[in-house]
């Protein structure tokens, strides 16, 4: 049985990449596949690599490029569901809720009313800082593009915006500060807690995601 | 999403080829993409070619629903993902079959004057 070689893998990682594929747990199967099929062919018939591979893909570069992006997208949006709501039937997840709300009430009593709205105010802004950090250090870390880490990006950024939609309804606009400082506790505990419970969601599955990829695959 | 075939019945078998690939697994204790597409092939003697654009989203489709789990195994200076059933998958296969037998019986029934449901 002939095999290729390291370097017939990294041109056809490469040809891939610049095809447009450029999520890494895609491109791991479209690799084995088009570099199973060649083996299969230099098996049977005296060419080289380059021309099997030009073969190959004269015949199946269509199907195999024509995969919808926006179907892995969706798959992977599954995944990241799949992992948060296990994450949020853990017993962390009321272990975290207590922490904000009681969190934010030790705030409310030692600080007057104006200072604890000073606070209150800060608090979307220290949500980008963290989100911001979490995400550039996990895309800092990685050494691949995942479909997952996009979709996580994305739903970081509706977390963000929901933390502060929900900051002004209940702390600003509706409720009124003076006397609905429960609710907008409540509310921030709860906003807060998605957003710990996502973050965590999100070291899970680049741990998960680094083991099965960046252990195993080609080393460039 | 594609099934390709010879005669072409491409819409017949498009709804089936989640079930087909259930079935084969079913059948093995794990698979990888182009080992699925080459046993197809010979099963069926050429009559069915599943192409890696329907094969990859449905493989992708059915381990996000849990009815398959992955392996990622070092094969030739490249990775290789197996994919086998859990527990729910073979539950589901089990599912889906009968659902076909009972499709394909009723079919059967409508196409053939002579065949008759029990």
């Amino acid at each position: 049985m002939k095999s290729l070689a390291a370097e017939d893998i990294q041109f056809i990682d490469t040809y891939l990449i610049n095809s447009g594929v450029h999520f890494i747990d895609i491109r791991v199967e479209m690799i084995d596949h088009i570099a199973t099929d060649i083996e299969d062919t230099l098996q049977v018939k005296s060419v080289g690599f380059y021309e099997a591979f030009k073969n190959y893909m004269l015949l199946h570069k269509k199907a195999l490029l024509k995969e919808n992006q926006n179907m892995y997208r969706h798959m992977a949006a599954r995944k990241v569901l799949k992992c948060f709501i296990a994450t949020l039937l853990s017993y962390h997840t009321l272990f975290v809720f207590g922490l904000l709300f009681f969190g934010l009430s030790a705030i409310d009593k030692a600080l007057d009313e104006n200072q604890f709205v000073s606070v209150l105010n800060v608090i979307p802004m220290y949500s980008v800082g963290i989100v911001s950090i979490v995400y550039g250090v996990m895309a800092w870390n990685v050494r691949q593009r995942y479909s997952v880490f996009e979709v996580l990006g994305l739903c970081f950024l509706g977390m963000h915006f929901a933390f502060n939609v929900v900051f002004k309804i209940h702390v600003v606009t509706v409720f009124g500060i003076a006397n609905q400082f429960l609710a907008a506790k409540l509310a921030i505990s709860v906003v807060g807690l998605l957003l710990v419970l996502l973050i965590r969601v999100a070291f899970q599955l680049k741990r998960r995601y680094q083991l099965q990829f960046e252990t195993n695959f080609i080393v460039k | 999403m594609y099934v390709c075939s010879i005669m072409r019945p491409t819409n017949l078998y498009k709804g089936s080829l989640n079930t087909i690939i259930l079935k084969l697994l079913s059948t093995h204790d794990k698979m990888y993409g182009y080992e699925i597409t080459q046993k197809v092939k010979a099963i069926t003697k050429g009559e069915l070619h599943i192409t890696e654009g329907a094969l990859y989203p449905s493989l992708h489709k059915l381990e996000a629903e849990g009815l398959l789990e992955v392996e990622f195994v070092k094969v030739n200076n490249r990775t290789r993902k197996y994919y086998r059933l859990t527990e729910q998958g073979t539950k589901e296969t089990m599912r889906k079959l009968e659902a076909l037998e009972n499709y394909i019986k009723t079919m059967r029934a409508l196409v053939s004057p002579k065949f008759r449901l029990e």
